[in-house]
């Protein structure tokens, strides 16, 4: 491999665009002298030489919506390296739009089954001790367009971007609980939005959700942006992103779940045999090769295969890479640190032989759940669920190095 | 009471008290304010507010209130008026 394939190649890798664009100078003597800089500013912009945003799109197969009809809007995984997602770039599902809210003005209200009932500022929480936790969050409705055929025109920020990776800071649930003295008979928390639509969800409280969950007031080392839930917000590691209740107002303990509309009408999967299930709250073992990905093309020879792994149930073990359509798997480096319940970054070197083959990854994480391969998948699911599509999923390269994808 | 002793009692207490003082943080929730934001409702019924109806009265309600622009609507369009399918 010359050195200027290889710039070629991996110059194509980490853009995501064509093959061979406009390539590197040739000699030294091209590349332009040095200059003056621009002023400093009190806000650091990308370069004008990178082109990425989000996608707001609607339900599967409903794309290119204008933003007013757009229900969530997902983040490029494929332009996109390391594990954190910028904070600008953090997928959103929104339910009834950005509420607008002042922080001096909003209030956490916690009540039910407790010896307190006690309404909280956001200054209040600001004085409580605090954690960080870096964590991804993912929509329950990430993978859908997949469920019953594959538009080879997709990107993997069109089949994946439902899921990111933020370090998050806030207050622990278990400090909260304490402060307003939870009845023991207390199992389920109610978690409310002050968003238009009220979006709210009975939380089951497991050993593991005490432990875990914190209302967060701090992303990426800053305040909350609004998409995001601005001023506060639930997070759950690991589980549904709806679980993860943004501009959270009222937290009520109870002894049963509420069965609200977004557990019922809402976010309940529907299984082969007609029925729904509901309170499927993990999200489960998957990852996504994000480079060689959807409507790129590779060239011939050395190309790094690279993409991310995540699993609600705790750590990546382990990511496997087919590049001969799932007949023979090879283990990928995994990228420290290898964060539980967050996104983990796998790559392999590959040499391309230039024959029409198809690439996959399958994770297995700590407790030794393995990604599920589509057939198993759908044989265990059937295709009416619309929610936790989490088979292995696999790109096809034809002779001329494009990549598309394909369900299998 | 020995010096050891009384270093061991200021440790038990410090262990004992909890890391910070409850009374710090925010103030209680009053019953009215409570009764404005306490909307869920439970499959029994609990949190129902006061009151009573029934499917005829929230016809009645509907057509006095929204019936004349959503004339000649069947229920799936108002519905995709109201909310997204998911």
């Amino acid at each position: 491999v010359s050195r200027r394939k290889f710039l070629s190649a991996a110059s194509t890798g980490i853009a995501g665009t064509v093959l061979a664009g406009p390539a590197a100078a040739d000699t030294l003597a091209e590349v332009p002298p040095r200059e003056p800089g621009a002023d400093l500013s009190g806000h650091s912009e990308r370069s004008k030489y990178v082109q990425i945003g989000r996608i707001p799109e609607a339900g599967p197969g409903k794309r290119n919506v204008d933003p007013s009809d757009a229900i969530n809007s997902k983040t490029p995984l494929d332009k996109l390296v390391g594990t954190l997602t910028p904070s600008d770039l953090h997928y959103e599902r929104s339910h009834a739009g950005v509420p607008d809210l002042d922080p001096a003005k909003h209030r956490l209200l916690i009540h039910g089954m407790t010896q307190k009932q006690l309404v909280l500022t956001v200054g209040d929480l600001k004085t409580m001790p605090s954690i960080s936790r870096t964590v991804f969050i993912e929509c329950t409705g990430n993978g859908w367009e997949n469920w019953k055929n594959a538009d080879e025109n997709l990107t993997v920020q069109n089949t994946h971007g439902l899921v990111s990776t933020n370090e998050w800071t806030g207050v622990p649930l278990k400090f909260m609980v304490d402060l307003v003295g939870k009845d023991r008979g207390s199992t389920w928390m109610l978690a409310e939005g002050g968003d238009a639509a009220g979006v709210a969800r009975s939380i089951p409280l497991t050993d593991e959700i005490m432990d875990e969950a914190f209302v967060a007031y701090g992303q990426n080392g800053e305040p909350l942006r609004p998409a995001h839930g601005f001023p506060i917000r639930l997070v759950m590691p690991g589980f549904e992103g709806n679980l993860n209740i943004k501009w959270l107002r009222r937290l009520k303990f109870g002894d049963q779940p509420w069965m609200t509309r977004w557990e019922t009408a809402r976010y309940t999967q529907l299984l082969a045999d007609g029925k729904a299930r509901q309170f499927q709250l993990r999200m489960e073992t998957n990852s996504v090769i994000t480079s060689p990905s959807g409507m790129m093309q590779i060239a011939p020879g050395y190309n790094r295969v690279t993409g991310l792994a995540w699993s609600g149930h705790g750590r990546i073990d382990k990511v496997e890479i087919s590049t001969d359509g799932a007949q023979t798997w090879k283990q990928a480096q995994l990228n420290a640190p290898l964060l539980p319940k967050a996104q983990t970054r796998f790559q392999i070197d590959w040499m391309w032989d230039g024959k029409p083959t198809k690439i996959v990854s399958r994770s297995t994480d700590e407790k030794g759940n393995v990604q599920p391969d589509r057939k198993s998948f759908i044989d265990q699911t059937g295709t009416n669920a619309l929610f936790h599509y989490s088979a292995q999923q696999t790109w096809s390269i034809d002779a001329d190095g494009r990549v598309r994808n394909v369900l299998a | 009471m020995s010096w050891h002793r009384i270093v061991g009692a200021a440790v038990f207490i410090a262990l004992w008290l909890p890391p910070v003082l409850a009374a710090d943080f925010g103030r209680r929730a009053t019953p009215d304010e409570i009764k404005l934001w306490d909307i869920d409702v439970r499959p029994d019924g609990k949190g129902l507010p006061e009151g009573g109806g029934s499917v005829e009265h929230g016809r009645s309600v509907f057509e006095e209130h929204a019936g004349v622009g959503h004339a000649g609507q069947d229920r799936g369009q108002l519905l995709a008026l109201c909310d997204d399918p998911f």
